[in-house]
């Protein structure tokens, strides 16, 4: 196997309140390969968006990473300086934000937000200080170099029609859908190694939503890219991903490729998942909703976040740490009462 | 086939005529785009809309014009005498321009206690009473725009040490920070009254910025703009402040007025220009005294303050419109 694009390894990411620590993420690990769509599922609340934020560096004040690191190609992030990490953002690591309607500033015309990104990141030429901005666009300079061509071309290869034209529109005269598709150009722009795609689609209908994401795998193909896919969105997840991280309570609980995970789910969480899921072969199955919800994520006592709301647990689930198990080919659960040592009744 | 298959060959008979997208003529739609409005635009078209808003602009525009021109729109030079405390409308006769010849003026606004026109005085007095005011917002929007931006995107203690600074002058009332100010620098001349009433100002600005800040840093495009790995300062100067300049013109259209104020306060206190000077603070000020013999010396430069006052007001509260700005937003 090759070095991953990104390895997360313990990864604590926390916010002090007045009530106490909000363990956002609660020691997640995951790997990602080059080229591989990895899925990251969870419900609301289980921290899927913070890990995002805190492997791209970005997360909010005053969270903080406490614990763990974060690897990007081998390389510790959390050792980089600020300077080193702002030139991987953007440029070897981008990400793809849930709205369509907020990601993307409203003064700026598309085309301009996307050759900006890459003038920050690549060698055009092109001088990148703020004067040098504002100089440009007095002088109308700013189409004639290579950012903007650039621009046009990645606007083109994620089907807005008349790419020329429509670069010289602002934000809101494109649709939700084209919005989508101008965020991931931007982000594609500087071919990067790691795309983190937050919800990339729970903004959209069902009709856009297909074909964005069959539009991210033709460019993952493109590219080469990797992607980290974070979504509650099972379905998505089915069509999408090579392989599947399940998260709960700032916890990964379960951890598969993508076909192992849903036809042999073994973590009684991601079984409730998937119970809670309409299925089209079984039409006329009861859905079956997981009792109870996500808990509170300040200073959970019990050993397994999902022991109140499990169906199986017993008194040892709240008392002893549940480790990662084989449960199967390339199949991991986090559940005392799954895998070969036997716990299971 | 039978009676109940009568419908279809009706339809059948059109099968394939559109396809996928086409649509018959009648039915066609022109497709509409709405178009962005630049500031510009909207301001045009506010002025085109708001005829009180539109008379302001007129009325801003032939002060600031008659200002840059003076010397060659005023009747008389500014330092050029005639009788003492003439009523408005008297008249002089004399040799005035030098060529050898008597010639007989009409002073529209009187003379003052020295002799000099109103009219002129007025005109000229205008260009320093307009260049501090607009150097005086100039000066507020700068550091309150930059204060209020570093406050808001950053928050935290850097946020409480900017506000706190903001409240201590808020708590001021506007002359009589000018007035500390300016003992404090110690001299007259323009230069000061700027900074004086530019620091009592610079809470207006930096308030209003620090709101829009705060808000709009929470908006997604701020986080997109993190991740792409623009730095702090890029996000502050080409992503939030963009979208916070609406609020911002129309508070330095409404702080024009007060600095007006302020700086004809100033100058009436004789805190401000050096005595000589036309301005219309100081206009006011040497009337005062024979305001029961020649009420015109100090009532015409009043009148000329309130009018462009008024003017700047109309403006504001237009444009206040165009940008669709709550009023509580600016106040």
């Amino acid at each position: 196997m090759s070095t991953p694009v990104l390895s997360v390894d313990d990864l604590r990411t926390q916010f002090p309140t007045d009530r106490g620590v909000v363990r956002a993420v609660d020691g997640v690990s995951l790997s990602i390969e080059p080229g591989e769509i990895v899925g990251l599922v969870g419900e609301s609340g289980s921290g899927k968006s913070v890990l995002a934020e805190s492997v791209l560096g970005i997360v909010e004040e005053p969270g903080e990473i406490a614990g763990g690191d974060i690897r990007f190609d081998g390389r510790s992030l959390l050792e980089m300086t600020d300077e080193e990490r702002q030139s991987i953002r953007g440029g070897r690591m981008s990400m793809i934000f849930q709205d369509p309607m907020n990601s993307l500033n409203p003064t700026l015309t598309v085309g301009e937000q996307i050759a900006e990104t890459v003038r920050l990141h690549q060698d055009t030429g092109e001088s990148v200080t703020l004067s040098a901005e504002l100089k440009r666009k007095i002088v109308g300079a700013a189409k004639n170099g290579e950012a903007w061509r650039r621009a046009i071309e990645m606007l083109e290869s994620v089907q807005i029609p008349e790419p020329e034209a429509r670069a010289d529109d602002f934000p809101h005269q494109f649709s939700g859908g084209m919005r989508q598709r101008a965020m991931i150009a931007m982000a594609l722009a500087c071919e990067p190694d790691l795309v983190i795609a937050d919800e990339p689609t729970t903004a959209l209908d069902v009709t856009i939503q297909a074909q964005i994401l069959e539009e991210l795998e033709e460019l993952k193909d493109e590219f080469d890219t990797a992607i980290l896919l974070i979504t509650h969105d099972l379905a998505v997840v089915a069509e999408t991903c090579d392989r599947v991280n399940v998260m709960y309570a700032g916890e990964i609980v379960e951890r598969a490729e993508t076909r192992e995970l849903f036809s042999n789910p073994e973590h009684p969480y991601t079984q409730g998942l998937i119970a809670s899921t309409p299925q089209l072969e079984n039409p006329d199955a009861t859905l079956e909703p997981i009792e109870g919800n996500v808990p509170d994520l300040i200073d959970i006592e019990y050993a397994c976040h999902f022991a109140p709301r499990c169906p199986e647990a017993e008194r040892e689930c709240f008392e002893r740490p549940p480790e990662f198990r084989s449960v199967g080919d390339d199949h991991e659960a986090a559940c005392l009462r799954r895998g070969p040592a036997g716990d299971r009744l | 086939m039978s009676d109940k298959n009568a419908g279809t060959p009706e339809f059948a008979r059109h099968a394939g005529e559109f396809g996928p997208g086409e649509v018959p003529e009648e039915y066609r739609t022109e497709e509409t785009v709405e178009e962005y409005t630049t500031t510009r635009e909207r301001i045009v078209r506010v002025l085109k809309r708001d005829k009180l808003a539109l008379l302001g602009a007129l009325v801003v525009v032939g002060f600031i014009l008659t200002a840059a021109f003076a010397p060659y729109v005023a009747p008389h030079g500014p330092e050029q005498q005639f009788g003492f405390m003439q009523e408005p409308m008297s008249e002089s006769t004399g040799d005035f321009d030098g060529d050898g010849q008597r010639e007989t003026v009409t002073h529209y606004l009187g003379t003052d206690s020295f002799g000099y026109d109103i009219l002129t005085r007025i005109m000229y007095g205008a260009q320093i009473s307009l260049l501090v005011a607009f150097a005086t917002v100039a000066f507020a929007f700068t550091v309150g725009t930059a204060l209020g931006t570093l406050a808001g995107f950053y928050g935290g203690k850097i946020d409480s040490v900017i506000m706190r600074g903001i409240d201590f002058i808020w708590a001021f009332p506007t002359i009589i920070l000018g007035v500390g100010i300016i003992a404090v620098m110690g001299g007259l001349g323009w230069l000061n009254v700027v900074i004086a009433i530019g620091i009592a100002f610079v809470d207006d600005f930096a308030r209003i910025v620090r709101g829009e800040v705060l808000s709009i840093r929470q908006e997604e495009y701020i986080t997109a703009a993190q991740a792409v790995g623009m730095s702090d300062v890029r996000v502050m100067f080409r992503e939030i402040l963009p979208n916070a300049v609406s609020p911002i013109i129309v508070q330095a259209t409404l702080m024009i007025p007060l600095a007006i104020l302020g700086e004809a306060a100033l100058s009436f206190l004789g805190l401000g220009v050096k005595p000589t000077t036309p301005t219309w603070g100081l206009l006011i000020s040497d009337g005062r005294q024979f305001i029961s013999q020649a009420w015109w010396i100090s009532v015409m430069p009043g009148l000329a303050i309130m009018t462009v006052v008024l003017a700047f007001n109309t403006l504001g509260d237009g444009l206040r419109d165009a940008f669709d700005i709550s009023e509580s937003e600016v106040n």
